[in-house]
């Protein structure tokens, strides 16, 4: 039971530090005279959104990462490796060039990405599911850094620091669309709790335990989609959060997979703690928050396939 | 036709990965009891009990499940009706024997709730009926595949249904594993009235406890009946191509094949 409070505890002392660190550090009697004042610019107009838009992005990968390791039974299947978020960016980047809204982009773009992906894959195992969805990601990535090449100065510039994953633009609307998306998405997942305990067990003990699996995998699939759509508008397509919430948040708290809400506040300590990292190391420019999860993600994902090796043996 | 029967097939086909594995077949499984499925290697027997189950659809023919399609059953009324215990069991993620047996109950549980007493007592029994209740904090790793194969047997009892498909239940598990999980799939048939219907490899051990056999080649029908009637010379060489002389055996007076080669 003890192990099961460190993840909420850990994500409060984050926010807690989030919310008092910086270029500026607030003590705790400042920090609550910040807080009590709506008019206080440092808490409401830069850290708090800034905190908000952390959390919700990161609870929403790690579930979005969680939901999609749990349905293809396969670690590697997570929305920023199979090219969901890379389909969320061109999204986003068409969406902007051409002053659409740009959730609706983004949701269209990683839609887009896992219909391609599902297609391609059908009837060819899991690993072929990952393998496509590198090349669709792959394709989607190279499109947008086409798109931007190309696009006026001013909105390239823009999408420049979006694409490198940087929480320096938050504003508290970007923040409600995020939320908006992970409200709704938690409380599906709330709905659907027992069913969604099932991913892992596969198709043939899920059918026989009542679950009608194409709907799930249309659940699944577009819960999956909704919240890596939200959280790449609000972060741009920061990799790794999705791929190792869930692991970690396993390997942490001891809770036995999909591990879908721990994984939602294992993505969150995450991204927290990662965009309170960007804003130490370079208080003043706009450090990306995206290249603190890179450099904390990618040895991961060499640790894992190396491990995963070492198991198969 | 039976009419009583609990599953009733007709014209059955299906064609999977470029073979056809039925071409029109029909047969009855009876109500109650153990009923046992028997053939060589790939005659379509593991192929019906995923059929009947439900996780695969056949390409056209109808099965009828306790006089009504079995397709017209919803996924829920269909896991509360039957449980089915592939015969792979997939690889899972670490978790505890408790946990992964608490899933069976999932037809059962409603949004929102925790797990109920009714469910507690069907884990209970599940787990006390497979001899795991000292495990049930063990995690999977621990375990050996005979007990891991006994998780999942705890799993599909834990569902708590009138009817419980088993694809070879006793692989993986050495001879007095084999005998008692056997013997507890009899007492659950005799004093529980479950009607269990099981694909099994050993033509004794099925001869032994089942009170039905079902006897696929090619994915034909070669012969159905008591298991008495079943086993015969006859019969084991239709199914197997094998000359044998089929004796009672000396304690239980059951049906044992000596093969003559």
């Amino acid at each position: 039971m003890r192990r099961a409070v460190f993840l909420p505890a850990l994500l409060l002392v984050l926010v807690w530090l989030a919310l008092a660190g910086g270029r500026n550090w607030l003590g705790p009697v400042a920090l609550v005279q910040g807080l009590l004042d709506r008019q206080d610019f440092l808490i409401y107009g830069l850290r708090l959104p800034r905190l908000l838009i952390a959390v919700g992005a990161g609870m929403a990968l790690g579930m979005a990462g969680a939901l999609m390791q749990g349905l293809t039974r396969n670690p590697l299947a997570t929305p920023d490796i199979i090219g969901l978020t890379q389909g969320a960016g061109l999204g986003f980047a068409i969406a902007l060039l051409m002053d659409l809204p740009l959730l609706a982009g983004a949701a269209c773009g990683s839609a887009l990405a896992v219909v391609c992906v599902a297609l391609l894959a059908q009837g060819r195992g899991a690993l072929a599911f990952v393998l496509f969805g590198i090349g669709i990601g792959a394709t989607a990535a190279a499109a947008t850094t086409v798109l931007l090449v190309l696009a006026p100065d001013a909105k390239a510039a823009r999408a420049m620091i979006w694409l490198s994953g940087s929480l320096a633009r938050a504003d508290l609307a970007t923040a409600g669309w995020v939320w908006l998306v992970l409200l709704a998405g938690g409380a599906l997942v709330a709905l659907r709790a027992h069913r969604l305990g099932l991913l892992w067990l596969g198709d043939d003990v899920m059918a026989s335990l009542g679950v009608d699996l194409s709907r799930m995998r249309i659940l699944v699939l577009g819960l999956v989609t909704a919240l890596t759509a939200a959280s790449t508008l609000a972060v741009g397509p920061i990799g790794f959060v999705a791929f190792v919430a869930a692991p970690l948040a396993r390997a942490i708290s001891g809770a036995e997979a999909p591990a879908i809400w721990p994984a939602a506040l294992t993505g969150a300590c995450l991204l927290v703690a990662a965009d309170l990292m960007a804003r130490l190391i370079a208080p003043v420019a706009v450090f990306p928050t995206g290249l603190v999860m890179g450099v904390i993600g990618a040895p991961y994902l060499i640790f894992f396939l190396w491990r995963d090796r070492q198991e198969a043996r | 036709m039976m009419t009583n029967s609990l599953f009733s097939i007709e014209n059955l086909s299906l064609r999977l990965g470029g073979r056809q594995i039925y071409d029109g077949f029909s047969g009855a499984l009876p109500n109650g009891g153990l009923t046992g499925i028997v053939g060589p290697n790939g005659c379509g027997k593991s192929t019906l009990l995923r059929c009947l189950a439900g996780v695969q659809q056949p390409d056209s023919g109808r099965i009828v499940f306790q006089g009504g399609p079995l397709a017209g059953l919803s996924a829920v009324e269909r896991a509360q009706s039957m449980a089915y215990l592939p015969q792979n069991p997939p690889l899972v993620p670490d978790m505890s024997v408790a946990g992964l047996v608490a899933k069976g109950r999932t037809p059962w549980r409603k949004a929102f709730r925790p797990l109920s007493d009714a469910d507690h007592d069907a884990i209970e029994s599940a787990l006390l009926a497979t001899g795991l209740s000292d495990l049930r904090a063990t995690r999977l790793s621990a375990l050996s595949g005979g007990q891991r194969q006994r998780v999942w047997l705890a799993l599909a009892l834990a569902q708590d249904t009138p009817v419980i498909l088993l694809d070879e239940p006793t692989a993986f598990l050495d001879l007095q594993h084999q005998l008692s999980l056997l013997r507890l799939l009899r007492q659950l048939a005799d004093e529980r009235q479950r009607s269990i219907v099981m694909v099994l490899h050993e033509l004794t051990l099925a001869g032994r406890f089942c009170d039905h056999l079902l006897g696929l080649r090619d994915g034909q029908l070669i012969c159905a009946g008591p298991a008495e009637q079943v086993i015969t010379p006859d019969t084991v060489a239709a199914l197997y191509d094998l000359q044998a002389e089929v004796a009672r055996d000396p304690v239980f007076q059951k049906p044992v094949v000596y093969p003559r080669e």
